[in-house]
């Protein structure tokens, strides 16, 4: 991996992308609809939000929900020409039936389907995993700038 | 790290996972085929007179060609030798008689030389004994018989506990055995300056027992052609130790043909000069009948006591002689138990034999059974024999003759049947007709084998008469238990080819770790056997003496959990896994650690063994179900998850299938 492979989460969301959510969601469909919602109609030019949705239905790599609660939905996407993500914080907690676990927190991130730019998707994904290893922390915070600061924090 | 995950590990073990060098490839072959100078020369010389210098050394020429198409053979087949070329070419019957043939041969080995190591110890104790003052006649004979036994019981045990073990001996064995062969050629050198010397004469004697039901024959009259012929025969003596070769190529390490080759060169030049030259070199310092009436059964030991040095200097050489004849000697017992056991271990994975007697040794990994099975027929021949080297040199050779006479057909009908194979070496001597290489140069070997053992079928009535009735009596059992095999065979079509591992346990992966002591590690994951590409490129590339590989299996826990895993409680899929990955190693010589552990999550095992390990590379074949860019994902969500603060190792992953790769460090 070349350095100019590595991406910060910090340097990817700013405390605009960070929503603190306290709502109830019925299922992790009906999450996945208000994630998209967020990037929208900013990704108009890039894909409409059906198509969105239709692709995400038959991704299997945008489902990954880990132990810890932590959602990491992602996927690459054709016309983009630089990541999107937003950071969400569940204060409601939502099951995932596939997995029986409990979401508490969501990183969701678009990356160009660009060659060049798959080195950084790697690299984002194992930022993550690795920054909200103890989710905790962050589902302590009271507002987008604390969970800000704390990302900046995590070496 | 969530150890919970991995609910437990298993190291699988066999002993063909580590491998030998060249010089220990070719300490082993000679301790067999080198050791013949002890005892060819004085049995050829009372079989059929003064002549006899001219064909040992004939023999051992002979010998360097039959080598030369081993390499050949090699080069088809890992795990060669006669029974698995001849079975490719001429079907299983001409297989079974051949290797049935062969072992007659090994199981004679061990107790011609123990036997002559014997009567070498017995001479030494008749001269010395007068100076302690103890005069006693000494019975040779049975001191041998003693002898022999005692060592073969020796090397059942060395044997038990695996090749590698004993093959340090050999090495040992041949520096020293190199040692007092080029004392003795510098100081015969010396004896014929000082003394001058006359050539052996070219004249044959053939005696009654050696002419065989030859002197019934017209057409067999030991003169011209048909005399050499005849000679010649009785001269080939200890070719046995060339089918070893073959059966340990599979343990040659990397690069195998390059060593094997090398191997070759290193016996041949030791064998023409120890047997072939300082046989000759005894027959020009001693006068033939001397040999005949004092130094028939001590031949070399003879040789020193002919010197022209002081007498002092020749009991001392004679002691030399002695302890490299006893070391040599012994030597070729341990060569012919391992050739046997693996002829043996290769015609029962064919299923000729009871499966259980492929069982292995908890400790050692070792096919105990079968060498047990051949150090009591050993043993049990020695007491037959009485000590006469001679009787048994009457009966040795039937079964290498003939067996090699298989091979060398095989090898020039596979020139045809297998044309389009590539071959990393051929024996020299082709004319390219169309699409084949006329293997002029093997079949001109071929047909020299060929006359020798239909001649000696006439000459060594003993030979005859007891190699057809072992071969025989072989090729029954094996007709035997191949029908009852293709019987369960119908019963368990589904059954695969077994290859026989131990598996041992590991309470967690860090004891695994420890092991590993190279510079460099490569973790490579494997699930499917039709999906080694990635194993088969890191065997070719890699050098195994700086880097420790170990190949992963992640069991899924759904499947069986088993705290007391045994290598038969693996499914079908499993053991063609781990048999393709021992064969790959084998042919690759390049040395590996398999390891299966149990667990729900197979990426996640790989990533916490790889950080665990420190391991520099993981090299993995791409995944049916996610494909590569996935299995990249997923691989760098566990680093996430798992890299512990502080961790400083960057981490290589390769996904490579067929001219492709996708490189990623985790960082």
């Amino acid at each position: 991996m070349a350095d100019s492979d590595i991406l910060k989460v910090s340097d990817l969301v700013s405390v605009k992308d960070i929503i603190i959510l306290d709502k109830n969601f019925k299922n992790i469909n009906s999450l996945t609809e208000y994630l998209v919602d967020l990037f929208y109609p900013e990704m108009e030019k890039v894909i409409s939000k059906n198509l969105l949705l239709e692709k995400i239905n038959t991704s299997p790599s945008f489902h990954t929900v880990l132990e810890n609660g932590l959602f990491i939905p992602h996927m690459k996407l054709d016309n983009l020409d630089d990541f999107k993500a937003k950071l969400v914080i569940l204060k409601k907690p939502v099951k995932d039936t596939e997995t029986g676990f409990d979401i508490k927190l969501v990183f969701i991130f678009f990356t160009p389907l660009e060659k060049e730019f798959f080195g950084k998707h790697l690299n984002l994904l194992s930022n993550v995993a690795y920054i909200f290893k103890d989710i905790s922390r962050y589902l302590s915070c009271d507002n987008p700038e604390q969970v800000y600061e704390y990302i900046k924090s995590v070496k | 790290m969530d150890k919970s995950r991995i609910k437990n590990v298993f190291v699988l073990s066999t002993a063909v996972l580590t491998f030998i060098s060249f010089w220990r490839a070719s300490a082993i072959v000679l301790c067999d085929f080198g050791s013949s100078a002890y005892y060819a020369g004085g049995i050829a010389a009372k079989a059929y007179g003064p002549a006899f210098p001219y064909f040992i050394l004939a023999v051992m020429l002979f010998a360097g060609f039959l080598l030369m198409a081993y390499i050949e053979s090699s080069s088809l087949f890992t795990r060669g030798g006669v029974y698995v070329v001849v079975r490719e070419t001429m079907g299983k019957t001409m297989a079974k008689l051949s290797v049935s043939a062969l072992l007659f041969d090994f199981m004679l080995t061990g107790p011609i030389s123990g036997v002559s190591a014997g009567l070498y110890l017995a001479y030494l104790i008749e001269v010395l004994l007068p100076y302690f003052g103890i005069n006693i006649s000494v019975n040779h004979r049975f001191i041998a018989v003693i002898f022999a036994v005692a060592v073969v019981i020796y090397f059942w045990f060395e044997n038990l506990k695996g090749v590698k073990e004993s093959s340090e001996n050999n090495v040992r064995i041949i520096l020293f055995v190199s040692f007092v062969a080029i004392l003795l050629l510098f100081l015969s050198v010396f004896t014929i300056y000082k003394k001058g010397f006359v050539w052996p004469e070219f004249k044959f004697h053939f005696s009654d027992e050696s002419l065989g039901w030859a002197k019934y024959i017209d057409f067999l009259k030991p003169v011209g052609l048909i005399g050499i012929l005849m000679a010649f025969g009785h001269s080939i003596l200890a070719l046995s130790g060339l089918e070893t070769l073959a059966q340990i190529f599979r343990e040659v390490e990397d690069p195998k043909i390059k060593n094997l080759k090398k191997a070759v060169f290193i016996i041949f030049i030791f064998a023409f000069t120890f047997t072939g030259i300082l046989t000759f070199l005894s027959a020009v310092i001693i006068p033939y009948d001397k040999i005949i009436s004092k130094y028939s059964e001590n031949l070399l030991s003879g040789l020193a006591m002919e010197l022209a040095i002081p007498y002092a200097f020749r009991i001392g050489l004679k002691i030399l002689v002695v302890i490299s004849a006893l070391l040599l000697l012994v030597g070729a017992i341990n060569t012919s138990m391992v050739g046997a056991n693996e002829t043996l271990k290769r015609v029962a994975e064919d299923g000729l034999l009871p499966d259980k007697i492929r069982e292995l040794h908890p400790k050692y990994g070792t096919t105990y059974k079968i060498v047990t099975l051949v150090a009591l027929a050993q043993s049990i021949i020695i007491l037959l024999s009485g000590g006469d080297v001679f009787l048994l040199g009457e009966a040795y050779a039937f079964g290498v003759l003939w067996s090699l006479t298989f091979e060398m057909l095989s090898l020039i009908v596979l020139r045809f049947k297998k044309y389009d194979v590539e071959r990393e070496w051929m024996f020299p001597l082709n004319i390219t007709y169309d699409r084949y290489k006329i293997p002029v140069g093997l079949i001109i070997i071929f047909i020299i084998l060929f006359s020798v053992s239909f001649i000696n079928l006439f000459t060594k009535n003993i030979a005859t008469i007891s190699g057809i009735s072992f071969s025989i009596i072989l090729f029954w059992i094996f007709t035997h238990f191949e029908k009852k095999d293709e019987a369960s065979m119908e019963l368990h079509k589904e059954d695969v080819e077994e290859e026989k591992v131990n598996i041992t346990t590991e309470n967690e992966l860090k004891n695994i770790v420890s092991k590993l002591t190279k510079p460099k590690r490569i973790l490579i994951p494997v699930r499917n056997p039709n999906n080694l590409v990635h194993l088969k490129k890191t065997l070719e590339e890699i050098d195994d003496s700086v880097v420790d590989l170990v190949v992963l299996y992640v069991k899924g826990e759904k499947d069986n959990y088993d705290k007391n895993l045994s290598y038969d409680s693996l499914d079908n899929d499993e053991k063609t896994l781990f048999r393709e990955v021992i064969l790959m190693a084998e042919k690759y010589g390049k040395t590996l650690t398999p390891v299966i552990v149990f667990s729900n999550d197979p990426l996640y095992i790989i990533v916490y063994f790889a950080i665990l390990g420190r391991f520099d590379e993981i090299r993995m074949g791409v995944s049916g179900n996610y494909g590569a860019e996935a299995q990249l994902e997923k691989i760098a969500l566990n680093w996430g998850i798992l890299k512990p603060k502080n961790f400083d190792k960057k981490i290589m992953v390769k996904i490579i299938w067929e001219n492709k790769e996708y490189d990623y460090t985790l960082n």
